[in-house]
């Protein structure tokens, strides 16, 4: 029965080999997230923030910009909101200070004004309806924080909650200069 | 704080009771198997009673856990709720990873019980004891994953007086109580005939009576894994919003795989009974069914990948993985080293006979296996491989898998016709001159009302024609037999093969030809698409302690309000589109409320789907079903013990 | 009914069938709407948050924003299904396209389902031959038993392999795994941004790369602004005349951007600069600059005026 043999040799190869793929298959840790975008010009940004104010990103070059994809009712996004404020607030007491927005995804006004109210942080908040400014840095998952250099071009992009530090310490290696 | 860790331990000590239960109705088993010691198999049926006992008493434990809101519990507070109804939370026990661990061992101790009982008086047979002890071997794993990595019994931070519930998804249909379970029976089914397929390669006893021994145990387990297969399509119709029913995602393939190789099976068995041959092939199938079991589990709970059923990920993946490879290599072993005495007395003659037409539809489903198990793991070889994230979707299955259904139709129209052991090419030009003709005409009678594009239009035709040498073998049995035509394995074969080509059909026709358009829609106004007209009466806004939703009525065609809807659910933030459907036997006429809906502007914007034939998908799954149950009903009067082998008689049919 | 009259009965029911399939393939099916095109760009578009489900069928978040912005893109109809698809790609990575690529390790997942179908069949049909001629003959010397398996093989591969690459190649992503670098925004906005990184070692590159944007959009403000300033900073160096253009030049330009777009604060905020230093004149620096600071600047304009202010306004009030 050799062609039993050979067959079951050769299905039992496939299956080591099914199995070591599984064993092998893992993830990566870094505090920059991949993007496409790293190292591009940043995509335009062209809304109102919720007062009804214009927003035009491109406006905005000479400053380092960080904006912060954000929706009140997401868990991380309200666990990071402390380090945010105290970033902030750190930043504004440089001349070059970094200019901090929140991007709204997928919330109302009136949501996030009452949270904004009771958490504190006075930055502006800019409208994206359908989504689209997070279809256009590619954010599928709040939060999300991207920084973008005073040329306009994309710097850094943080996927999941900030922890605390984390962001001053990358301002101050983007600000330096070093490779990331 | 003591009675809550009270249930806890009791939880844990009865699944390490069933544990030891299994563990030593196992060596029982194997020991009295080996050494055909009739005092040692005596306790088998001792330990298989206790095994049972504990697998319904954990069970019973954390549903009363889940019933009485006890919160102590980890797992209550990860899927329980005070607000969830109490349909929904007794269902809530197999939403995630470890009480669904908990309905399989449940279960699998069911078919354990059921299986040694009906055994009961065969005990002292290696064959049986051996198969005995290895549905004890893989029961006595599941309940050590469940007192271990899985353990459903954790005693959670305490303080907690409410849970989220389960997934909103998961409360918005009934059908959510049945979908798991009946998919569960047909999975876990699926270990009895593997386990004396086992004991056969163990015990060198590859003659063919554990086949016949264990038919109808895998006939039925197959029902019920289409059955379960068929609601979760129709789940994914009625809530998820879509309007498809199969979106090819990893845990719907894992469902599919052990389908897949359990259908091959239940057909080319049938060639080992009536001649002894492909007995490779099939010992394989068997094996391939229950290890695709363990791998699907593997790769919808590890983790390793997910999708809208991956509640919950978990360190069960490596044990899960362990088992399964421990599984493919002892069955591997066994296979090469029986392999001489599988070898078959005569050999297939032909490829124009009924044996050759199996022997084709093995290979076909073969490749169908292989398609499918590529597809759903190819992500994870190349992120071994470049380190880098791929996506296999739709696009790519289905355009592998549409000339294998179309190739499928075709032996079902071919095979019912062709003789055994002799070439039939002949017999094919006579038998299938009606079919073919038939099948002529459904392609006319399409092209009629619109039909178009080759895939379509050929599964339409092929499909005729095997719905023709169906009915032709049902009309030629109900001939001699009347009613009785209906009833017994070929039979009852040809209406699931009916309820297979409604299926196939029926996606042809809604994958092909389905128009959908998104309308905006104001109070007042009527807007029409696709020959309905639609009209949208009022928004209304419900409120309740667990959620907000958002319906909106439309009247289609002047007629009764369909209303789709946006349910936020409060407590998690989470927003469920729930779709509003029109059906009747020649078109679907399904209605989903888009995102973002304003309440006080009278407007809404809603997407409309016109989808042909979806109906039938469903008219065909009970014809299926009622197919099964007819293959399964004895055609001769039975005795209480299972027949020998000796006693077969062809039970078909044949020209 | 004899042989040949069946014959014959297969042969019209085989032609007729042929007509009819055919005239269905090639029929008119109606025009494409806009859905319908919607709806096949977003199969081809995985959703990022999902696994392995479209955009299409996805009820999350992230694919309902995607589905948005295609439908946008598909009602402006200016970009094909392949660019919209590269648009989302661009920004999601290409871990988003849900067609597996014709090429590249990523090609052989329809590669080896053909080739494992070629080679199935390939052992079926072997295993027929030979069967005959076991039965048939006596004893079979091993070469000449061995070379239709070697046959068939090479059969296989080729085959398999072959039809497996057509496969491949029709069915497969085309497009590239990852787009060429800058080819994401307009190429005004790579333009302005390559102007700017120029902008202070190489001057008059970043003039002539300002200079085209303005060929295209004459109306550009961020261009019209930044390349007076930098014309207006290079042209210090020269002699008077030169200086004296420049600064008339420059003064328009400005004043055409604040006309264009007064809320643009960076081109207030040259004008004060330029005013003062190359204009002599103070007051009216002054009531540039604070309106230029009313304007909210970026912090590198806004560093450069308040490092002015103060000496403009001692100017003003001395």
């Amino acid at each position: 029965m050799k062609t039993a043999r050979i067959a079951t040799l050769a299905t039992g190869l496939v299956f080591a080999a099914l199995v070591v793929v599984f064993i092998v298959s893992d993830g990566d840790t870094d505090v920059g997230a991949r993007s496409p975008l790293l190292g591009q010009p940043a995509p335009a940004v062209a809304t109102s923030t919720i007062d009804g104010a214009r927003f035009e990103l491109a406006r905005r070059k000479g400053s380092w910009v960080v904006l912060n994809f954000f929706n009140s009712t997401c868990v991380p996004c309200i666990a990071e909101h402390p380090s945010l404020v105290r970033f902030v607030a750190d930043e504004r007491s440089r001349t070059d200070a970094a200019e901090f927005y929140t991007i709204v995804n997928d919330d109302g006004d009136n949501a996030i004004r009452e949270f904004f109210a009771a958490n504190g942080g006075d930055w502006p908040k800019l409208r994206d309806d359908d989504g689209a400014i997070a279809v256009g840095f590619g954010v599928a998952k709040v939060p999300e924080t991207w920084i973008i250099d005073p040329n306009g071009f994309v710097r850094l992009r943080i996927m999941g909650a900030v922890t605390d530090g984390v962001l001053e310490a990358q301002m101050a290696r983007l600000r330096e200069g070093t490779a990331p | 704080m003591l009675v809550a860790s009270a249930t806890a331990h009791l939880g844990r000590a009865i699944l390490l009771a069933g544990f030891l239960a299994s563990f030593f109705g196992l060596f029982a088993a194997a020991i009295g198997a080996r050494r055909h010691d009739a005092s040692t198999l005596r306790f088998v049926p001792r330990f298989v009673v206790i095994a049972v006992a504990m697998a319904v008493a954990a069970f019973a434990v954390m549903e009363w856990a889940m019933i009485t809101r006890d919160f102590s519990l980890g797992y209550v507070q990860k899927v329980g709720s005070r607000s969830t109804p109490a349909l929904y939370n007794f269902a809530a026990v197999w939403s995630a990873l470890e009480g669904s661990i908990l309905m399989w061992i449940l279960i699998l101790a069911g078919y354990l019980g059921a299986a040694a009982w009906w055994m009961r008086r065969r005990i002292g047979e290696p064959l049986v004891a051996w198969a005995l002890a290895v549905m004890f071997a893989v029961l006595a794993f599941f309940f050590l994953i469940s007192f271990g990595p899985a353990n459903p019994f954790v005693i959670g931070p305490p303080g907690v007086t409410d849970g989220p519930g389960p997934n909103p998804l998961l409360q918005n249909h009934l059908l959510v109580m049945f979908h798991p379970p009946i998919l569960y029976l047909g999975y876990v089914g699926m270990t009895v005939p593997f386990a004396f397929a086992l004991a056969a390669l163990i015990t060198g006893k590859i003659e063919d009576g554990w086949l016949h021994l264990t038919r109808r145990w895998t006939v039925s387990a197959w029902g019920f894994l289409t059955f379960g297969i068929a609601l979760g399509g129709w789940w994914s119709y009625e809530v998820l919003g879509w309007s498809g029913v199969w979106a090819w995602d990893p845990v719907e393939n894992a469902s599919l795989l052990p389908w897949i190789t359990g259908t091959a099976y239940i057909h080319s068995v049938m060639v080992q009974e009536r001649r002894g041959l492909l007995r490779v092939w099939n010992v394989s199938l068997l094996i391939a069914t229950f290890s695709l079991t363990i791998l699907g589990t593997f790769l919808t709970r590890s983790g390793v990948l997910n999708s809208v059923h991956a509640f919950s990920e978990s360190d069960i993946g490596p044990w899960l993985l362990a088992a399964f490879a421990a599984i493919v290599v002892v069955s591997l072993v066994f296979i090469f080293l029986r392999g001489d005495q599988l070898r078959a007395d005569g050999r297939v003659e032909t490829l124009f006979s009924r044996e050759g037409a199996y022997l084709v539809n093995n290979v076909l489903f073969a490749v169908f296996a292989f398609v499918v198990l590529l597809g759903t793991v190819f992500p994870l070889i190349v992120e071994a491989i470049q380190q880098r994230q791929i996506v296999v979707g739709e696009p790519f299955f289905d355009r592998l898998t549409v000339p294998i259904g179309l190739t499928m139709l075709f032996i079902m129209a071919v095979a019912p016709v062709l003789p055994w052991r002799r070439d039939g090419r002949d017999t094919l030009s006579q038998r299938l001159l009606g079919p073919a003709v038939f099948g002529a005409a459904c392609i006319a009678i399409s092209l009629l009302v619109g039909a178009s594009g080759l895939a379509p239009l050929l599964a339409f035709g092929l499909g005729g024609a095997a719905a023709g040498s169906a009915v032709r073998h049902l009309w030629r049995a109900v001939r001699v037999q009347r009613l009785r035509g209906f009833v017994g394995r070929a039979n009852g074969g040809m209406v699931v093969h009916l309820g297979v080509i409604f299926i196939c059909v029926a996606l042809a026709a809604s994958n092909s030809f389905t128009r959908s358009q998104e309308i905006d829609l104001v109070e007042g106004q009527v807007a029409s698409f696709a020959g309905h007209t639609f009209e949208l009466l009022e928004i209304v806004e419900q409120r309740d302690s667990r959620s907000q939703s958002v319906r909106a009525l439309v009247s289609i065609d002047g007629g009764k309000a369909y209303s789709p809807s946006i349910t936020k659910f409060t407590r998690i933030g989470m927003n469920v589109g729930t779709p509003s459907v029109r059906t009747s036997l020649t078109h679907d006429v399904y209605l989903t409320l888009e995102p973002p809906v304003r309440q006080d502007s009278g407007q809404a914007r809603i997407k409309v789907f016109v989808k042909p034939l979806v109906l039938w998908l469903w008219i065909g799954t009970f014809v299926m079903a009622f197919g099964t149950l007819l293959a399964v009903v004895p055609t001769r009067r039975r005795r209480e013990q299972p027949p020998n082998i000796h006693d077969l008689r062809d039970e078909t049919i044949d020209a | 009914m004899n042989v040949t009259a069946r014959r014959s009965a297969w042969a019209l029911l085989f032609v007729v069938t042929v007509v009819l399939v055919v005239f269905g393939t090639v029929r008119e099916t109606g025009p494409l709407t806009q859905q319908d095109r919607i709806d096949t760009i977003t199969k081809r578009v995985a959703c990022p948050t999902c696994d392995g489900e479209s955009v299409y069928v996805s009820r999350a978040a992230a694919a309902q924003a995607i589905r948005a912005e295609v439908a946008r893109q598909v009602g402006d109809g200016l970009k094909t299904d392949d660019e919209i698809v590269a648009y989302i790609a661009d920004r999601f990575g290409g871990q988003v396209l849900l067609v597996p690529r014709g090429s590249g390790l990523d090609a052989l997942v329809w590669v080896l389902p053909i080739v494992v179908a070629v080679a199935l069949i390939g052992a079926l049909t072997m295993s027929f031959r030979r069967g005959s001629v076991s039965a048939s003959s006596v004893a079979v010397p091993t070469f000449s038993r061995r070379k239709p398996v070697v046959v068939t093989l090479a059969v296989v591969i080729v085959v398999g392999v072959g039809g497996g690459v057509l496969v491949a190649r029709q069915s497969g992503q085309r497009l590239p795994l990852q787009t060429a670098t800058g080819g994401i925004e307009d190429s005004t906005a790579s333009l302005l941004a390559q102007a700017r990184l120029a902008g202070p070692s190489d001057v008059k590159s970043a003039i002539d790369l300002y200079a085209r944007v303005l060929e295209t959009d004459p109306d550009n403000v961020e261009a019209l602004t930044y390349r007076a300033w930098l014309i207006m900073l290079s042209a210090r160096q020269f002699d008077d005349a030169l200086r004296q253009q420049a600064y008339a030049s420059t003064i328009a330009a400005l004043g055409r951007v604040i006309e264009l777009e007064p809320a643009y604060p960076d081109a207030m905020c040259f004008l004060g600069i330029v005013v003062y230093r190359d204009g002599g004149d103070a007051a009216a620096a002054k009531e540039f600059l604070d309106r230029c600071l009313e304007r909210d600047p970026p912090a590198e304009v806004r560093g450069m005026v308040e490092s002015l202010a103060a000496e403009v306004a001692a100017q003003v009030g001395g």
